[in-house]
């Protein structure tokens, strides 16, 4: 159940932060600890079903549910911080600007000014939100406007930007600074597969703005008109009254067939019209020219319910649409994103490979490091008196050979020559007890197949040879072998290391190890 | 242990660890010329999710069969005992530490596991070792021997005349240069030993050729990554407008190169450790061509492209657009087209053949100026690197993981690289990726280029994969 409703969500802003702040951080890993992770993953979340998107996103939510950071919900956060303040910026600046005008202004307010402020400020930046989300097609053929839109786009980062900033600080960082720098630049480098949504989130936020100003305006408008009684007139030199009355009519338009009383007459045009001359300087007309105050005391409010209207069609509705388009296109981006750029190919590769370990998931105990005795591999003195020779059963040597290579080796006259090592027993105990016998022989040579690893047998039986002999007598453990022509020859390091080793762990100070042929003899 | 288990046991230091090493694709099974490196039993089990479809079992070597055998001897009394015996050996002496080797390799045996018995085939075969067969036959479990040759004499001869009174399947598997294939070579013979466990096996064979081909193609992509990222590597620096570029073009140039050089080393290890081989030593005066330097002009005579091949392409690739023009004024161009553009491409081939990276001085909109080294302008810079790049992954890719030390190259086919045996069409798909990546694409064209030059490298590992199904193990 819980599967498929993962199956069907949607990227959001947080995911898509938390996806490439993942990869970021994969970046430092090994490739070998980020198959192991995400084949541990891949079996906890299904990852032969469901399609690609489900599966990333499966990946993601079993990430974030082990307690991998995720800065995604903080960059979120810090995105609402910005769009909170941009609308508390916007909505203080409408507010208090249609304020201050209304309250603090002592002359009836100028029309021409105040609409231009409050509605043709926020018609011109529309025009300007036009030029920049229309397609770069429909703007290539009107002279200007491509360079306008480029310009307008290029400030557009500055908004990410400012998000950028605001979630690098504390309590919204979640990560180092250096760090979280470096993922933002790794972001920038990204903007091809994430621009359309950084660009409508930048311009849902200056939407954001806008509609506040607005909200703020049309506030103050109607709040302090309620508390006050603002007048508004026109005066110009250039206009005439009949000039300003054909604007008016082409500004109200839109709604003068449905509200009548938004849309202004010529008579109340002319009456509203006004100049600075009429109080200051000839100390007549309005208001201390009572006559035409109370002639004219209706028109000076006829400008009321025009002006708000105007703020209603051409700033505030525009806004609410522009706003929530903006949202909606960065919405979809962002539900659409494809989730398919190289590391979401390799990380949905690694994902559906099999999930096949053939490695032991137990560590290996090392074995220990034997030390190596000098006195096993050290001159002695010479021999003397007889040796007796025992000869291990893989060395393939005649007893004449034996004897004569021996004697070389050790300088003394060999004794006896016994076979031991094969497959029975018997014969070895039956050799050791003659050797015990023996007390004429001064030494004893054991005659041992180099190549054969010193198994726990050949240690036994010196182990058996040493109580048999008591203490004292020495042994020489012979090793022998062939070169690739397969003439005797001295052992390699290698084969006579494991040997010396071994034979010095066992601890017997007269037991010692020799190469029955010297390497200088080769 | 669920599925199949199969406990490799012999002599001690006889190859066994080498062997699960190499089974197991597992670089750190301890592996020394010291009698005893491998201390107790460990398990390589296969799992796939939640399920073993096999385990290896490494086990110490006997270190003492003539005396186990000689206790067994001594209390049997008829044939039938002899299984019975073995358990009773293992009763008795199981923690007394007299056995200890013997008692574990002998211990998942007696659980029902299949055994693999290892002998070293350099090494001339000892009676000796029949005590060890002798024992491994009492146990009644299915058993096959392995003949690993560790050094370079040959007793495999006289090794297998022994073998097969004691085992059913004997083979020769060389641990140390056992490539995947072979591994999956041991798997399917090792199969025939109980009928049980065919499902299991054949089901572990196929994933493990699916992880194979993921594998090649994860290789392709880090490969694609490495090319796409030197091809397009820059390296800038901002001077002032009265600023002498001259300064600062050899550090500038120095640091270019390392930079690349650095590039490649990252690719290597990304390959090594797709085929977990993180510890292998890389000796470059051994490498031959891989280690040669990266910017040494006479590795280039070898690897990459020749001459001809390069200049052959850039004709063909001006013949097509110039006929492109021929085909779009309806042929009234009787062909010039074609002509002038092979021309072109003849020389531009030519011309490309031994430049590498050029440094320019770049003016900058608000003032100054950007020197730049970089990208690379050669035409057989990417086709080296790809040579180079193929090279390491065909001796990574099937690489024993037994083998400690140094890598070995494979012979140099005609003593050229990979790349300049390549299909041409192969040939054709991939340097039109570098065609591509040479202007200077967006950062989203990048992107469909590398899954494209990916797509042809995958193509290209795999074929190679497919022709190295190596000589069937000796039977």
């Amino acid at each position: 159940m819980r599967d498929r409703a993962l199956g069907l969500r949607r990227p959001t802003l947080a995911d898509l932060v938390d996806f490439e702040y993942r990869f970021f951080l994969d970046e430092r890993l090994t490739l070998r600890e980020v198959r192991e992770r995400d084949a541990a993953l891949g079996l906890r979340i299904g990852s032969r079903e469901g399609d690609r998107r489900a599966l990333c996103l499966r990946w993601l939510d079993a990430l974030r549910a082990e307690g991998a950071p995720s800065p995604g919900e903080r960059v979120e956060h810090a995105r609402q911080l910005v769009g909170a303040i941009l609308a508390i910026v916007g909505f203080s600046l409408g507010a208090s600007l249609v304020g201050g005008w209304l309250a603090l202004t002592r002359e009836p307010v100028n029309v021409l000014y105040f609409w231009a402020i409050t509605v043709g400020l926020p018609l011109v930046t529309l025009l300007l939100w036009l030029v920049a989300v229309l397609p770069k097609t429909w703007v290539r053929w009107l002279p200007g406007l491509g360079g306008l839109r480029a310009l307008l786009r290029a400030v557009g980062p500055a908004v990410p930007a400012l998000v950028a900033r605001v979630s690098g600080v504390w309590p919204f960082r979640a990560a180092p600074r250096d760090e979280w720098r470096a993922f933002w630049a790794r972001l920038r480098g990204l903007d091809w597969v994430y621009g359309p949504a950084r660009f409508w989130l930048a311009v849902e936020l200056t939407q954001r703005l806008v509609l506040a100003f607005s909200l703020g305006a049309v506030g103050a408008f109607v709040a302090l008109s309620y508390a006050t009684d603002p007048s508004f007139g026109w005066r110009s030199t250039l206009l005439s009254p009949s000039e300003v009355h054909a604007a008016t009519q082409v500004v109200s338009a839109p709604w003068s067939w449905a509200v009548p009383g938004a849309a202004l007459t010529l008579a109340e045009v002319r009456d509203t019209r006004y100049s600075s001359l009429d109080l200051r300087y000839t100390g007549v007309g309005w208001p201390s020219d009572r006559s035409r105050t109370s002639r004219r005391g209706e028109a000076w409010a006829a400008w009321w319910p025009f002006l708000l209207v105007s703020m209603l069609f051409y700033a505030l509705v525009p806004r609410l649409l522009t706003n929530a388009f903006s949202r909606w296109k960065a919405n979809r981006f962002i539900r659409r994103a494809p989730l398919d750029h190289a590391d979401f190919q390799k990380l949905v590769e690694r994902l559906r490979r099999p999930p096949v370990d053939t490695r032991s998931p137990t560590a290996e105990e090392h074995p220990p490091d034997l030390a190596l005795d000098a006195r096993v591999t050290g001159p002695s003195a010479p021999l003397e008196g007889t040796c007796q020779v025992v000869l291990w059963e893989g060395v393939d040597l005649d007893e004449p050979e034996v004897r004569r290579r021996v004697e070389g080796r050790l300088g003394t006259e060999v004794g006896g020559v016994f076979s031991v090592g094969g497959v029975d027993l018997e014969p070895d105990a039956r050799v050791l007890q003659a050797l015990a016998r023996d007390a004429k022989a001064d030494a004893i040579a054991v005659l041992v197949e180099a190549w054969e690893p010193p198994s726990g047998d050949y240690l036994d039986f010196l182990a058996e040879l040493r109580r048999h002999l008591g203490k004292g007598r020495i042994v020489t453990v012979l090793l022998f072998d062939r070169d690739g022509r397969g003439r005797p020859a001295a052992p390699s390091a290698e084969r006579s290391r494991p040997w010396l080793q071994r034979i010095a762990a066992m601890g017997d100070p007269w037991l010692r190890v020799l190469p029955l042929v010297e390497e200088e003899a080769q | 242990m669920s599925g199949a288990v199969f406990v490799v046991v012999g002599h001690v230091n006889r190859g066994k660890s080498s062997i699960v090493s190499t089974l197991a694709a597992d670089e750190t099974v301890e592996i020394g010329t010291m009698p005893g490196t491998t201390r107790h039993v460990r398990e390589y089990p296969m799992r796939v999710a939640d399920r073993v479809l096999y385990t290896l079992v490494d086990t110490p070597g006997f270190e003492r069969a003539r005396q186990v055998l000689a206790w067994l001897r001594e209390r049997e009394r008829a044939t039938a005992d002899r299984h019975r015996l073995v358990r009773e050996f293992l009763a008795e002496h199981r923690g007394s530490g007299r056995f200890r080797e013997e008692c574990e390799l002998l211990e998942p045996i007696l659980a029902g596991a299949a055994i693999l018995y290892v002998v070293d085939g350099s090494v001339p075969f000892n009676p000796r070792y029949e005590a060890e067969m002798e024992i491994l036959r009492w146990t009644g479990q299915p058993r096959m021997a392995l003949i690993n040759p560790i050094g370079s004499e040959d007793h495999i001869r006289e090794w297998r005349t022994v073998l097969d009174q004691y085992f059913s399947l004997v083979r020769v598997f060389d641990a140390h240069g056992a490539g995947f294939e072979h591994r999956l070579q041991l798997l399917r013979s090792v199969r025939e030993l109980n009928g049980v466990w065919w499902t299991d096996l054949d089901e572990a064979i196929a994933i493990l050729e699916e992880d194979r081909r993921h594998n090649l193609r994860e290789s392709a992509g880090v490969i694609a990554d490495l090319l796409s990222d030197m091809l397009r590597h820059t390296e800038q620096r901002k001077l002032t407008p009265d600023a002498a570029p001259e300064p600062y073009r050899k550090t500038l140039s120095d640091r270019f190169y390392e930079n690349l050089r650095r590039r490649e080393e990252k690719a290597r290890d990304a390959l090594g450790q797709i085929y977990a081989h993180t510890s292998l030593e890389v000796a470059q005066e051994d490498l031959g061509p891989v280690s040669d330097d990266l910017f040494d002009l006479s590795t280039w005579n070898r690897l990459g492209l020749s001459r001809g091949q390069l200049t052959a392409m850039a004709t063909m690739t001006g013949a097509l657009v110039g006929g492109g023009v021929d085909v779009a004024a309806g042929g009234a161009t009787f062909l010039l087209g074609a002509l002038i553009g092979g021309a072109v491409g003849l020389a531009s081939g030519l011309y490309a053949w031994d430049r590498l990276a050029e440094a320019r001085v770049l003016g900058q909109p608000l003032g100054g100026k950007l020197l730049q080294i970089g990208p690379m302008t050669n035409r057989n810079f990417p086709w080296v690197v790809l040579d180079r790049a193929l090279l390491y992954h065909e001796v990574i890719a099937n690489q024993a993981h037994a083998r400690r030390g140094v890598l070995a190259l494979p012979e140099l086919d005609g003593g050229r690289g990979l790349v300049a045996g390549l299909d041409p069409s192969a040939r054709r798909n991939i340097e039109d990726c570098f065609a591509r990546l040479r202007k200077r694409p967006t950062a989203m064209a990048v992107d469909e280029i590398r899954r494209e030059l990916a797509h042809w490298i995958a193509e290209v590992l795999e074929e190679r994969d497919a022709g190295r199904e190596g000589a069937p193990l000796a039977p």
